[in-house]
């Protein structure tokens, strides 16, 4: 398995390639003020029979975290239907039509960063119904990198210049090329604009402000700092269709760790990793090396068979295992306020059942990561069960510092309690 | 009036099967199929939705004698696949740029039940995603090979105006001519300059996106005919999943495609193409999700010789059937349901039991039977250890007769505790309708599954279940008042294969393919028309591709503000 390293670090230096593009940090560290991160965390299936036991395992893990961690227990989805697609689709999105509330939190960011929502799937791409839980709008997923080598290519690329002139006069000459070529794409969407109806417009003009953004994100300067680590390019990952499970450990590993600098640099504050889909049904490696398990949704289904409920407990420990790696590679950095990233980064753990076999989703259990610095962490909390899953996505809003009228259309408060 | 296989919203009919839940609201999301003025919607199983697309089209009662009429288009991008079809054909670079490193497609409709798509809306990370993969593109192309142009002015003005044709689907403005040639002379030399056209053009929105109908100087509502240019664009991309040809092209430009005996011309030589399978390919992945066939796995402990390659062979095999009924023979929308030529290799002859298959080459070796009789569709509409009766329903009633099941209602335990008194699958399922709660649906769902009972969760057949009970396999199809009792899959088959239910549900699949839209009410006319001719036909699919093109669905669209 790939695992996580940070091969260079992009400091002082890395800001004096003056001209050039470099993506991260760009608002970050004004006044050492360090930024508030959001990061969803989604894996499917639920947390098999006992998500309580499920969740004392987990804790286990994690227990070296145990103080940065918030476990929540209570509250419902009141959207859940009994089966996968539809609690997949609306957990986030709540009662409203979209967007879902991360997509809410980073549009009120603005562009506060260059990325404004940075989303990697690891094997999630055919989507369909139930394939999907952040949305930018109704029916409109937030679009998804899926490979960690386009992950690096999209927001990394370039940064591993430094010190190298001729890499940098390449570079310097790419940009100008992308800048003639989006110029060029612009104006022709501009030439074509007049034979679209006007209500159609609207869809045009988006397509133009994105290839504004990315103009921006172009000039864009940045004050990197000790805290922006730019990972080595990932290798290509070998073609495979969506359900190839032969490389998702590896794929995992790689987004894992492009997410993972992706926050410490910056480059966005909202992020989204996605495994898989809802009623997934990707085999895991063992961890011994032996056969390949039992397919994951298949296996959730068999509550009563011991094998399948101790290859289903393998998987959801092969999800702690990733979920500790993220956590010691947030934490391992150091912000810019001097507390490391993972006290400034939200990670919010969801799946689209609580209990697997049965689709429950009646009485919650919640893990809250990191985000130390606006959290009360450290703690086991108990809230009504009648309370929706709303009530704790308001919650996260107010912990990023965003004033939001309604979250995932819900209008009331959050815990308040739980807030640093 | 008329029975109108009005298709409300999304195509699907959303069954009211249970009460005490929100149906009306859960209908109204999902829309359905409705038989205005039909005798089978006062029933407790076929309830319509009553609702409109949400285009706030609400017509009314269509007066199918009043003019054509047609929903409205939107801004559709190319899929996955058409990006890397049309760039293949346009730039010659075969490099599957799209299916490997963009974003997902988005559902056409919000609930469909199919998996038509569009390209996902274009946001800065799709923009980027775009960018990057013009710019793999563009390093990859053979600037000879596209063009004999050395730079000079003459031959590069040309150049430009036909690859701009090309890649735009429709001649150049002056204004789209002048920013292409502008791009070109940015770049210090010819090569540069050609890659660069390359990287704009596929950047560019005249390129991305499937149709933008210039409807200049019509009043919004109004019917506007497509120019024989966007004609000739959607029949390549409803047929071939690409760009027009250069054949095509030159009909366009010829004024052919505005008459009926044109566009008939063109249908008959791009059917006859090669290419003429990637759309049908495409079309049956949306539908019955063909494409998941090969990614079949098996419980190592029920079925020890089910192997990654044996879902390989039927997927194959079930492509070549489905490709044989409508490029090769005289196929029907009777016959996917009931003669689906069967193709097998020596690998799958030996695992099924099928006789004239002896070697690696797929060969037609039997007529077993229609769409749910091909193992391959049997063993996908499994589970891994088990067959899979509600799944199969749920399929039947979803991709066939456009007439999903709500979800359970909330409270309802959705899965069958483990164990329990019975011998039988139908003994085990029986609970499911002693339920009230669950009674309504699974009177619909569960004899449809039990047809395919006597094809096991690896497609093969069986005359005893597990128990050591022989399979009862007989049901009865429900459809709003009317049962069909049937005994087995042949049964089934007879029940579905000519039902006007599935006809219009495959008429409305078929139109929401080729037109990339999701007929709205204001279509009833169009799908009435199309169900009519195909019928006079015999449900002939090549008279339902005709149909299809030379509808007005198809050929018109309806101007917007």
């Amino acid at each position: 398995m790939q695992r996580r390293h940070f091969l260079r670090r992009l400091g002082a230096a890395g800001a004096t390639l003056a001209g050039l593009p470099l993506l991260a940090g760009r608002a970050a560290h004004a006044g050492g003020a360090a930024p508030t991160r959001l990061l969803v965390w989604y894996q499917p299936n639920g947390y098999g029979e006992d998500p309580g036991a499920v969740h004392a395992r987990t804790l286990q893990t994690l227990d070296a975290y145990r103080n940065k961690t918030l476990y929540v227990r209570g509250m419902h989805l009141p959207t859940a239907d009994g089966g996968h697609e539809v609690p997949m689709e609306t957990m986030l999105v709540g009662e409203s039509s979209g967007p879902s509330f991360d997509q809410q939190i980073a549009e009120a960011l603005g562009d506060a960063t260059s990325v404004s929502t940075l989303a990697l799937g690891v094997r999630s791409e055919p989507g369909g119904h139930g394939g999907h839980c952040s949305f930018l709008s109704g029916n409109n997923p937030t679009p998804r990198i899926e490979r960690p080598e386009d992950t690096w290519a999209t927001v990394f690329a370039g940064l591993d210049a430094e010190g190298d002139p001729e890499a940098q006069a390449e570079l310097q000459a790419l940009w100008d090329r992308r800048g003639r070529m989006l110029d060029g794409s612009a104006a022709l969407a501009e030439a074509t604009r007049d034979r679209v109806p006007s209500k159609h417009r609207a869809g045009l003009d988006a397509h133009v402000e994105a290839l504004e953004d990315i103009r921006d994100e172009m000039t864009s300067t940045a004050d990197t700092s000790e805290t922006c680590v730019v990972p080595a390019a990932p290798a290509d990952t070998p073609q495979g269709a969506w359900n190839d499970h032969s490389n998702f450990d590896e794929i995992a590993a790689g987004q894992i760790e492009m997410m993972s600098h992706a926050l410490a640099c910056d480059v966005t504050r909202v992020g989204v990793l996605q495994f898989h889909r809802s009623t997934s049904q990707i085999q895991f490696g063992q961890v011994d090396g032996g056969d390949y398990l039992d397919q994951h949704h298949a296996l959730s289904h068999m509550p009563t068979e011991t094998e399948a409920q101790d290859q289903l407990q393998q998987i959801l420990d092969w999800y702690d295992a990733r979920l500790l790696e993220l956590m010691t590679a947030l934490d391992s950095t150091i912000d810019v306020d001097g507390s490391t990233v993972l006290d400034n980064t939200i990670i919010v753990r969801v799946t689209e059942c609580m209990e697997s076999n049965g689709h429950t989703f009646s009485s919650g259990h919640h893990l809250v990561l990191g985000g130390g610095n606006v959290l009360q962490t450290g703690q086991d909390v108990v809230v009504p069960d009648d309370e929706p899953l709303w009530k704790l996505w308001r919650t996260l809003a107010d912990a990023m510092g965003v004033e939001l009228p309604s979250v995932a259309g819900y209008e009331g408060a959050g815990y308040e309690d739980l807030l640093a | 009036m008329n029975k109108h296989w009005t298709i409300v919203g999304l195509g699907l009919l959303v069954s009211g099967c249970y009460t005490g839940g929100d149906f009306d609201a859960a209908a109204d999301a999902s829309g359905g199929i409705e038989t205005d003025g039909s005798d089978t919607q006062d029933d407790d199983s076929g309830g319509s939705s009553g609702g409109t697309d949400g285009t706030g089209e609400d017509p009314g009662e269509l007066d199918c004698q009043m003019g054509p009429q047609v929903g409205e288009d939107s801004l559709v991008r190319l899929t996955l696949r058409q990006y890397d079809a049309t760039v293949r054909d346009l730039v010659g670079v075969d490099a599957s740029v799209a299916r490997t490193s963009f974003s997902a497609d988005v559902r056409l409709g919000e609930s469909t039940d199919t998996r038509f798509t569009a390209g996902a809306p274009v946001s800065a990370l799709v923009a980027k995603q775009l960018m990057l993969g013009a710019e793999s593109i563009a390093d990859q192309v053979d600037v000879s090979a596209l063009t004999d142009c050395d730079g000079g002015d003459t031959c590069m003005d040309a150049f430009v105006l036909d690859f701009g044709r090309r890649g735009f689907r429709r001649p150049l403005s002056e204004a789209e001519a002048a920013v292409l040639r502008s791009i070109y002379d940015a770049e210090p030399s010819h090569d540069a300059g050609v890659r660069a056209l390359v990287q704009a053009m596929l950047q560019s929105p005249a390129f991305l996106y499937l149709l933008l109908p210039d409807t200049q100087g019509a009043a919004p509502g109004e019917i506007v005919a497509l120019d024989d240019w966007a004609v000739a664009s959607r029949m390549s991309y409803f047929l071939w999943g690409t760009m027009p040809d250069a054949e095509l092209f030159a009909a366009a430009q010829g004024g052919t495609l505005s008459s009926d005996e044109g566009i008939r011309a063109e249908l008959a030589r791009m059917l006859a193409d090669p290419r003429a399978e990637a759309g049908i390919r495409e079309f049956y992945d949306a539908v019955i999700e063909l494409d998941f066939v090969e990614t079949i796995t098996k419980d190592a402990t029920a079925y020890p010789e089910f192997s990654t390659e044996l879902a390989g062979d039927l997927h194959e095999s079930l492509w070549l059937g489905l490709r044989a009924l409508h490029l090769e023979g005289d196929g029907t929308l009777a016959s996917l349901i009931d003669a689906v030529p069967l193709y097998a290799n020596a690998r799958l002859s030996n695992y099924y039991g099928f006789s004239g298959a002896n070697s690696e080459t797929f060969e037609p070796v039997a007529e077993l039977g229609g769409l749910l009789s091909h193992p391959g569709m049997a063993a996908l509409l499994s589970k891994p250890g088990d067959t899979a009766i509600v799944e199969r329903g749920l399929f039947v009633r979803g991709a066939l007769l456009c007439s999903p099941l709500p979800p359970p209602p909330p409270g309802v335990e959705p899965e069958l505790p483990e164990g329990g008194d019975w011998d039988t699958p139908r003994e085990r399922l029986a609970q499911h309708r002693e339920d009230p709660a669950c009674a309504g649906c699974h009177n619909l769902i569960d004899p449809i599954g039990y047809a395919m009972e006597n094809l096991d969760a690896d497609g093969r057949t069986r005359a005893l279940w597990p128990s050591g009970v022989p399979v009862d396999a007989s049901g009865e199809l429900l459809l709003g008042a009317d049962a069909y009792a049937f005994e087995g899959l042949p049964g089934l088959e007879s029940a579905l294969s000519d039902q006007p239910q599935y006809e219009a549900c495959m008429v409305n699949h078929w139109l929401t393919f080729a037109t990339r839209r999701v007929p709205g009410e204001l279509d009833a006319c169009v799908v009435d028309g199309i169900l009519a001719e195909t019928s006079a036909q015999n449900g002939s699919l090549d008279a339902l591709m005709e149909a299809i093109v030379l509808s007005d669905g198809f050929r018109l669209v309806q101007a917007t503000e």
